[in-house]
């Protein structure tokens, strides 16, 4: 029951009167039992509000997923980047030696898996953006990670020489040396990953195409399910 | 009339009209009950059927009868007295962090920005120590250690000589010596700044979304707010610093440098503060354009209302 509900024109409570859902819109109908004139049960403001929470907690967690999915993958393709620099860095000081094969078997999972789901996550969560832009930003991105990398310390003896950094460092010389060893070598391997995605785009746009047939199915049982008056064409 | 009544009377509806008579434009924000698409600037029609005023949804279809609402019961003033405390609380805790946070950036950078300044204080009280001791004085109950690279230098120390040692000390001349109040500003205080530039611009950015309802003078006043708390909590170092006798080089350097790097410190965090309170909602407005699909950008239209700007729509 309604807490009160008073008729707009003869001003009787129709808190009591029991709203029928009417079949031609599907709204909470009721006539007033004095004069006759319909109106129409609205949804309170609390439930509206909860409504609208619930919105505001789908979008949230749209934003979520999708910042889950930007660090991830930047994670993944920060450690393919390192990892094709060292991968490089051996085989420019190794010369004629073989790599162990769990090195060339991560690589291939590097550069198959991550960009294709790369490939996928910027074609499907960002379909909004036109695609040359965020791939720009993407590549951008991931400068600015690298960057990031290369400011903290020396990684690895062999392909990245500095020393470590003390108080007496000449920090500008050191971080120009970093953007030489890490930042410059990675964004190379980032762009070989981008290119590798490509496959990746086709398998975003069926995840796409299967979103779109969900929600024209769900809003078709739903026409359905309230007998709306277009229900008949779908 | 009974209620069988009215259900006869609904059940026997006209299929719907095609025109319906637009009266005039929704200029509220008003989400549709169904999809939570904004209704903003959808035609208000006189449908035909019961001549209701009603909105069309244009991304659902659902239709929503515009009438006002009935009251409200206890409950729902309750538990918004109980959600706005809730938030409120939550912005006192998130004041308290911010301040403490930037106090936090400010001593850092103070307490590394002494380390030059107090290496200096060291080496020349090492030196009285070996004077002292070369000369058979009193100095001292330490014991000389020989590096390996020859240099010598005094462990142990007693911090009751250092405390004499300086108060004999021309304390200016010994700054000049060390490069000045500046000389301690090396990289690792740039890199500290850096992070707290980062960090004071996020919370400007989360400050200026959480504040809503306010303006941009009112944001400032909220980010001299915030800096303001974080100098009253630096009082506490500031004077420890100055008031205690130092027993040691860092305490003597910090007299003389710290309170000054951490004011400077805090002058570069209210910097970043505001510059985040003041481009925070485009900031946060760009990057929901750029996470989101126009459709579901609707929900969160209270960000650009609140600056008075056009609501995101659906193309």
């Amino acid at each position: 029951m309604a807490i009160a509900h008073v008729c707009v024109q003869c001003g009787r409570d129709l808190a009591r009167v029991r709203p029928q859902r009417e079949p031609h819109y599907g709204l909470n109908l009721l006539r007033c039992p004095t004069c006759g004139a319909a109106s129409v049960r609205r949804v309170h403001p609390v439930q509206g509000g909860w409504r609208r929470f619930r919105r505001l907690d789908f979008v949230a967690t749209m934003i979520f997923l999708r910042l889950v999915g930007i660090s991830t993958l930047t994670l993944f393709c920060a450690l393919s980047s390192i990892f094709t620099i060292a991968l490089a860095s051996e085989l420019r000081l190794g010369g004629n030696e073989r790599l162990p094969r769990e090195a060339v078997i991560f690589a291939v999972m590097l550069f198959i898996i991550v960009p294709t789901l790369l490939g996928a996550f910027l074609t499907a969560a960002f379909a909004h953006i036109p695609r040359w832009k965020m791939w720009l930003g993407w590549l951008a991105w991931m400068g600015l990670i690298l960057f990031m990398i290369a400011l903290h310390g020396p990684l690895d003896s062999q392909f990245d020489p500095r020393p470590n950094p003390n108080r007496s460092v000449a920090i500008l010389p050191w971080l120009a040396d970093g953007c030489w060893y890490i930042v410059l070598p990675g964004l190379l391997a980032t762009l070989a990953i981008l290119v590798a995605a490509t496959p990746g785009i086709v398998l975003g746009r069926l995840l796409l195409r299967l979103r779109d047939m969900l929600i024209r199915s769900k809003w078709r049982w739903r026409r359905k399910r309230l007998r709306l008056a277009g229900a008949a064409n779908v | 009339m009974s209620s069988g009544t009215h259900l006869q009377t609904v059940t026997r509806a006209e299929p719907p009209a095609l025109a319906d008579v637009r009266v005039s434009t929704l200029i509220g924000d008003r989400l549709c009950i169904k999809c939570g698409y904004n209704l903003i600037g959808q035609p208000i029609l006189r449908e035909s059927h019961y001549d209701m005023l009603i909105v069309r949804c244009p991304e659902c279809a659902t239709v929503a009868s515009v009438q006002e609402y009935p009251l409200l019961g206890r409950w729902a003033n309750r538990w918004a007295s109980l959600l706005a405390a809730a938030w409120m609380l939550a912005l006192v805790v998130l004041w308290l962090g911010t301040s403490a946070g930037i106090f936090g950036f400010a001593v850092g950078s103070a307490e590394v920005a002494t380390e030059t300044y107090g290496d200096l204080i060291y080496q020349k009280f090492n030196q009285w120590q070996l004077q002292q001791q070369a000369a058979g004085g009193t100095t001292a109950g330490g014991n000389t250690v020989i590096l390996p690279g020859g240099s010598r230098i005094v462990v142990n120390m007693n911090t009751s000589d250092f405390t004499a040692w300086w108060k004999q000390q021309d304390r200016a001349a010994l700054l000049r010596e060390a490069g000045g109040i500046f000389s301690g500003f090396n990289w690792i205080v740039w890199y500290i700044w850096m992070w707290m530039a980062i960090a004071c611009a996020l919370l400007g950015v989360i400050w200026a979304t959480a504040l809503l309802a306010r303006g941009r003078r009112g944001l400032l006043v909220w980010g001299l707010i915030i800096i303001l708390t974080a100098a009253v909590i630096g009082l506490i170092p500031i004077l420890d610093w100055l008031m205690n006798t130092p027993t040691w080089t860092r305490q003597a350097a910090g007299q003389q440098i710290a309170p000054t790097t951490l004011a400077l410190s805090l002058l570069w965090g209210a910097i970043w503060l505001t510059a985040g309170l003041m481009f925070g909602r485009s900031i946060t407005r760009g990057l929901i354009r750029l996470m989101l699909p126009p459709r579901m950008r609707s929900s969160l239209a209270f960000l650009w209302l609140a600056d008075g700007l056009e609501p995101p729509t659906a193309t």
